[in-house]
């Protein structure tokens, strides 16, 4: 029924609750209420997901999981010791919150704190109420002295007087005044919760800059963000951290292969086998990871009575995983993998060697006219392909496909925003059939190869040629949607597009 | 939401003690409460310790219900704000005609009332003026406490005869006793033949107690100050007859 709003301050560092209160009593009568003290411990995932998106998760003790959001906050309890996942969670609104932040990723533990609170009330000389307060103090668990003090003043309704009255006394103790009385600010304002990084889209490159240069600029920036996923794939924290080594990897050297000219011939070919080799050896290991992720939408596709193979399935191909994992793991921290990785940066930190007219191009035209013959590869690609197309055709457009958007997504900070934005969205919808219809063809494989390894029992190899045949039938129907997919692609504004962001005479100013 | 309102044309019958305790009540148990003090007297402030802005008071109000609002204060209890008495009885025969009525340019300012509040409680004063009249029409429950004697019997029958000479709805009137000392042979033997000629009466029965006359010297509610004794007990049984009755309206 309050129509003022609260106010919310963080207090100024060593003034103490005491101090606080004695300058109210100048006025008021003051009244404390029980205090009260929770420790609690900040959990988030390794992006601090969470903290980015203005929330904080916190674990309390009995197994309790506290989400705090602007609009209060989520709790649920009983939840195991060892959950790291949203789907550890006992259903809840938290766990449906906490699904869309994290997916994938595992929460750790980022920080002990202790908070305590203090409310009190203020009085007049009626001894009616006139004001009601609350004093809270975070800290480390650690660091119990290096505490943050914050009051939260409520004025009541028809009583704003004392509540001025009662900022006024306290001037001299504030410091700085937050928006939001919540917890969430509280912990970020005393500098203790998880660190989010600030993301700057791009690699800053500009367009005038040399290609030899600006490639290993960006491929040594990629090849940074895969060694560092390599500490979690060895503590086996989540998936995506060799998903994110594998990724970025993967860009780099395609990014190499795709401007490979930039680099005197016999550079190339080193880097292009040494990141291979830095790839390769979790190959296995991601398939497994895949499979087991998919585990819910491959239950769906066999009736009741292939249960008992499709778990024996599941719990072997686990077994396997936990194998693959070891032996990653193993190699992250063996010497050759260092080494391997140490001559990589050896070879792109050094100066440029500009031995061609392409290498000492301006980056933002040799880009240009890359994506412009990509992008024409793949109109006379798609235009040949019907439903009678043979698969490897099919294969061949959606690699051609992959290697533009590749190409856009790298240089995308050179051109405006925007038009590269809906380029690039009209080119996913293409990619994501063309996908499905691939993915589909390499899980068949997947679980072909699987069965012909382990001929264990027959409940085993039914749970798989059963697998395999919807898998087919799935293929099957995203192979008659590739034409129609295709069509939606080629189309003249589309065309228009293309050929206005990046043909040589036309080339736009970035960024807008 | 909903408006009940506490009346009696008698003065004295514990229609004050009646109001705060079951404003305390409502609020405790949820209810967005808000409490409006239209005895001048003022005695159900006092309970609160609310006074009436000093600016506000004696200034000439144009529109009735905007004043009223501007005059809302928060109790020291969740839930429960007070309007204190301060306001000309011209002004609420106004303001109380509004109530009821929605297409009219105060709509919006009671709209919002009724986003805030889930009761608004009418502490009437001992009249039978205009001021009553309005609160008839716009309360939905008029609690009608009553002590057993005589002389409030009568002008109980007295407020049935002006309810129907003047035809507002009976069933709205929801009496029960107060002050009752059952020791006193006249208090039994009238509660028993009003119980048998007026059906409507609730069944809890509030007693002559030093607790209730106490709430002027602890200036607050029974519940706070003697929770375990038996005049809180009746005041809980009272409320959750008349939750029903509210309920129900």
């Amino acid at each position: 029924m309050t129509l003022v709003q609260n106010r919310f301050w963080h207090i100024q560092s060593g003034a103490s609750e005491k101090q606080l209160l004695d300058k109210l009593a100048e006025n008021f009568k003051v009244e404390k209420e029980t205090p009260s003290t929770i420790d609690v411990c900040i959990l988030d995932d390794p992006d601090a997901a969470v903290s980015a998106s203005g929330k904080l998760l916190a674990k309390t003790g009995r197994n309790q999981w506290w989400l705090y959001h602007d609009e209060g906050i989520d709790k649920v309890s009983r939840v195991s010791a060892k959950a790291r996942f949203w789907w550890d969670l006992p259903d809840s609104a938290l766990k449906s919150s906490l699904k869309e932040l994290i997916d994938l990723r595992a929460v750790m533990p980022v920080v002990d704190i202790s908070i305590s609170e203090q409310a009190f009330v203020t009085r007049n000389e009626d001894e009616k109420i006139v004001l009601r307060g609350n004093l809270t103090v975070v800290c480390r668990a650690d660091q119990p002295s290096s505490n943050c003090l914050f009051v939260e003043l409520r004025p009541l309704r028809g009583y704003d007087k004392a509540f001025e009255r009662s900022v006024e006394l306290l001037q001299g103790l504030l410091d700085q005044e937050l928006e939001a009385v919540s917890m969430q600010a509280m912990v970020q304002h005393c500098g203790i919760g998880p660190e989010v990084a600030e993301t700057k889209p791009g690699f800053g490159i500009y367009g005038e800059e040399p290609v030899e240069l600006a490639v290993r600029q960006m491929s040594l920036q990629m090849l940074r963000v895969a060694k560092g996923n390599q500490q979690g794939v060895v503590d086996d924290i989540d998936t995506e951290f060799l998903h994110q080594y594998r990724v970025s990897l993967r860009k780099s050297r395609s990014l190499i292969n795709l401007m490979k000219k930039a680099f005197p011939a016999d550079t190339h070919q080193r880097l292009k086998t040494l990141l291979g080799d830095l790839a390769g050896c979790t190959n296995q290991l991601r398939d497994l990871d895949v499979f087991l992720l998919g585990r819910e939408s491959y239950a769906q596709m066999l009736p009741e009575n292939f249960q008992a193979g499709f778990n024996q399935l599941f719990r072997m191909i686990a077994q396997d995983r936990e194998k693959a994992r070891k032996s990653v793991s193993k190699v992250f921290q063996s010497t050759d993998h260092a080494n391997t990785f140490r001559e990589v940066f050896e070879i792109l930190e050094k100066e440029p060697f500009y031995e061609n007219a392409f290498a000492s191009q301006p980056v933002l035209e040799a880009a240009s006219k890359k994506i412009i013959r990509r992008y024409q590869r793949i109109v006379a690609l798609g235009l040949k392909i019907d439903d009678k197309t043979p698969d490897e055709e099919v294969h061949e457009l959606r690699i051609e496909c992959k290697k533009l958007r590749y190409m856009m997504e790298f240089f995308a900070e050179l051109f405006p925003k925007k038009a590269i934005k809906v380029l690039i969205k009209t080119l996913k919808k293409l990619q994501t059939i063309l996908g499905d219809f691939n993915d589909y063809s390499v899980q068949k494989e997947f679980l072909a190869d699987y069965e012909k390894k382990h001929k264990r029992s027959v409940e085993l190899s039914a749970a798989i040629n059963g697998l395999i045949a919807v898998l087919h039938q799935k293929q099957l129907h995203e192979r008659t949607r590739v034409q129609q997919a295709f069509a939606d692609f080629n189309q003249d504004a589309v065309r228009e597009t293309f050929s206005e962001l990046f043909s040589s005479q036309n080339q736009p100013e970035a960024g807008k | 939401m909903k408006v009940v309102s506490c009346y009696s044309i008698k003065g004295g019958v514990g229609k004050t003690a009646t109001s705060v305790n079951m404003a305390y009540m409502a609020a405790h148990e949820g209810y967005r409460t808000l409490l409006i003090d239209l005895d001048p007297q003022g005695a159900s402030s006092f309970y609160f310790r609310v006074k009436p802005s000093k600016k506000q008071r004696g200034k000439r109000l144009i529109n009735a219900s905007q004043s009223l609002i501007k005059h809302i204060k928060a109790s020291d209890f969740e839930n429960l704000d007070i309007v204190p008495a301060h306001l000309s009885f011209r002004h609420f025969d106004n303001l109380l005609g509004q109530i009821k009525k929605s297409n009219n340019r105060l709509s919006k300012t009671f709209s919002r009332l009724s986003k805030e509040y889930d009761l608004i409680i009418l502490d009437c004063p001992p009249t039978l003026s205009y001021l009553s009249e309005a609160v008839f029409t716009a309360s939905d429950v008029i609690f009608v406490p009553v002590i057993p004697t005589t002389l409030s019997e009568r002008t109980y029958e007295q407020l049935l005869d002006f309810f129907k000479k003047h035809d507002y709805p009976k069933k709205r009137i929801v009496p029960f006793f107060t002050m009752v000392q059952a020791q006193k042979s006249m208090h039994k033997t009238l509660m028993k033949t009003m119980s048998n000629r007026y059906s409507r009466f609730l069944k809890t029965r509030i007693p002559f107690s030093a607790d209730i006359e106490n709430m002027g010297e602890y200036r607050t509610p029974v519940a706070v100050f003697a929770k375990h004794r038996p005049a809180n007990q009746s005041y809980i049984s009272l409320w959750k007859e008349m939750e029903k009755k509210i309920s129900k309206s």
